[in-house]
């Protein structure tokens, strides 16, 4: 174990396929959810990129999927615009809603 | 015993229900962070900074508002060792050293054991650094009142030679990584002549980069892209702390003494020069390695081997906060957040604020001892909850983390570009782990690069272009002199052991 942490072992693989096929299956979603949140608002972006890795990757089935996804941004909700007033970005979805 | 009395009032601003709340959220808060991959006390203090805005506005509100983020800070400290026993993943980089002997104690069924020694012995170190700050800030900031843009020049130079010459990578990687973090802190407004560097003709650089969008990336970001090369699962020992565990690892532990001061020792030291708590903690468990009478038996399971990079961990954390209250010039990248917290409430870091805001300082210096005390109780009462944290499945608290990050991002300024930045950053940030480069010295480049430019511009403007100044007085000669010893230390080091060995 301390074999691999410590010495910067020189001939090391940079990264293996498979790990860059995982780390791309984050990347990818999370750079087109930044630009998600340029024309839909935080909110709706959030579900949609939660519901997304629980559906894709964990296999959630979908009641488990919007409930967790809804609830963790209501949360968010919450806490952020009610409890310390900071507004956060928000798109055409909520203006139909009424939110702001 | 002046330091006392200005203690004791500290004390008396610290311990209003208020605060007390405030120290109990953010420990648990910390706590939290600590464990959960990808945040640590760097963006977690970052994230949560802006939630402040509103809170450091109110009379005596800055005060508060420190506390619930330096609390934040300890609870993150104290966080990083549950993973690291429980689950062999280092929650947070200084608690690696901890895995070598508190996952070999975790699997033969003495978690409790190597929990209780690693809390306390980080709760002892955190105490003995927070007494050397009692004592030695008002010193160091008297001294620090005399300082003009040469000695401040002369500081910044210390601290950025200091991690040259301390840091566990190697020297060119650091330089590399700081050069780097220079030429993000130029980017934007020149702070002299108002022109414009390095903006391309984007107005979104008009302003240049916010460092709290580069920690949130850089450590966030990046950690969970890391974190996902080792796989989706977290599999650990389960986590049991009752009275008689705490007791009896109690009753073993002054056994140790020895180990503790030597730790503590390296762990201020390191905190003070910004070495930052991960090399303090690897270098401590080397140092312990080698005293202690059974150290070929460490890496098995050894309750010292706990202690050692616990202490030395929680003494640098703690200490690393002297130079930023004292000089405004941070010790470790999460002291860097909370001094850029400072800045945006409007407090200038520095030898003035001893004298201008009392109130604020020693609330803040009496705040560090209540909430290490906060700390330790939360700790070993909620153990078992916290470990709970890390069986929430990846798939849920990978995008979580992440739309939290998001968040924390886009509230430092209230733009969206600042989101895109955070997952440029965050690939950087990946690709700067897997070649091993360091993050800290990054971050502290661009924390300073502006401060240390225009000291070093002023002290230009004062001397015509005579760069002698930095040599011209005994202190600023000393910094400049000291400074250069460090920034070419590994190179001494190298001619000494040439010389040694022949």
């Amino acid at each position: 174990m301390r074999a691999l942490l410590v010495p910067a072992d020189r001939n090391k693989t940079f990264v293996q396929v498979g790990q860059l096929k995982l780390v791309l299956t984050v990347l990818v979603p999370t750079a087109i959810y930044a630009f998600l949140v340029t024309w839909i608002g935080i909110y709706v972006s959030s579900v949609l990129f939660i519901g997304f890795f629980m559906r894709w990757l964990g296999k959630y089935p979908w009641w488990k999927v919007v409930l967790v996804s809804v609830a963790t941004v209501v949360v968010f909700y919450v806490v952020f615009e009610k409890w310390f007033q900071v507004p956060l970005p928000k798109g055409p979805v909520e203006s139909i809603l009424r939110i702001n | 015993m002046e330091e006392l009395q200005a203690l004791a009032h500290g004390f008396a601003v610290a311990l209003s229900a208020k605060n007390i709340a405030l120290m109990f959220i953010g420990v648990i808060l910390g706590v939290i962070i600590g464990v959960l991959p990808g945040l640590g006390g760097a963006n977690g203090v970052a994230i949560l900074l802006p939630l402040t805005f509103g809170m450091a506005q109110t009379p005596g509100g800055d005060t508060s508002a420190i506390i619930l983020l330096s609390c934040i800070y300890w609870g993150a400290l104290f966080g990083g060792a549950i993973t690291s026993i429980l689950f062999n993943i280092p929650g947070e980089p200084w608690s690696v050293a901890t895995t070598f002997d508190g996952y070999p104690l975790a699997q033969k069924g003495e978690a409790g054991r190597a929990l209780t020694a690693a809390f306390t012995s980080s709760f002892v170190g955190a105490f003995i650094a927070v007494v050397m700050i009692t004592f030695l800030s008002p010193l160091v900031a008297n001294f620090a009142l005399e300082f003009g843009p040469p000695e401040f020049f002369a500081v910044y130079l210390l601290t950025f030679c200091a991690f040259v010459g301390t840091s566990k990578e190697p020297p060119f990687k650091t330089i590399a990584a700081m050069m780097l973090g220079f030429a993000l802190a130029a980017v934007g407004t020149d702070t002299v002549t108002g022109t414009l560097r390095l903006t391309f003709g984007s107005t979104h650089l008009l302003t240049g980069f916010d460092f709290l969008v580069a920690v949130i990336g850089l450590f966030g970001i990046g950690e969970i892209l890391l974190t996902l090369e080792e796989g989706l699962a977290f599999r650990g020992a389960s986590a049991k702390i009752n009275l008689r565990v705490v007791l009896d690892t109690w009753k073993e532990l002054p056994r140790y003494w020895l180990t503790s001061i030597r730790s503590s020792a390296v762990g201020c030291f390191m905190g003070i020069v910004p070495g930052g708590a991960t090399p303090a903690s690897f270098m401590s468990y080397g140092v312990a390695r080698r005293f202690s009478p059974d150290g070929d038996k460490f890496g098995t399971g050894k309750v010292e081997g706990v202690v050692a990079p616990e202490t030395a961990a929680h003494a640098a954390g703690t200490s690393a906060l002297l130079p930023m209250i004292t000089l405004g010039v941070p010790g470790s990248p999460t002291a860097a957040v909370l001094l850029g917290g400072l800045m945006i409430w409007g407090l200038q870091p520095g030898p003035l604020l001893f004298k201008e805001k009392p109130d604020f300082v020693w609330g803040l210096i009496a705040s560090m001892y209540l909430g290490n005390i906060a700390g330790l109780i939360v700790v070993l009462t909620c153990v078992p909850l916290f470990a709970a944290i890390l069986r929430v499945p990846f798939s849920v608290i990978a995008p979580v983390i992440m739309v939290i990050c998001a968040i924390g991002s886009f509230t430092v300024k209230n733009a969206i570009f600042d989101v895109w930045m955070m997952v440029v950053f965050g690939i950087l940030g990946y690709l700067f782990k897997k070649l091993q480069y360091p993050l800290a010295p990054l971050v502290l480049a661009i924390v300073l690069g502006d401060n240390a430019e225009s000291s070093f511009r002023q002290s230009m403007l004062m001397s015509q272009g005579d760069m002698s100044i930095f040599v011209s007085k005994k202190l600023v000669g000393f910094m400049t002199t000291l400074a250069l010893i460090l920034l070419f230390w590994p190179l001494i080091s190298w001619a000494l052991a040439k010389l040694r060995g022949k």
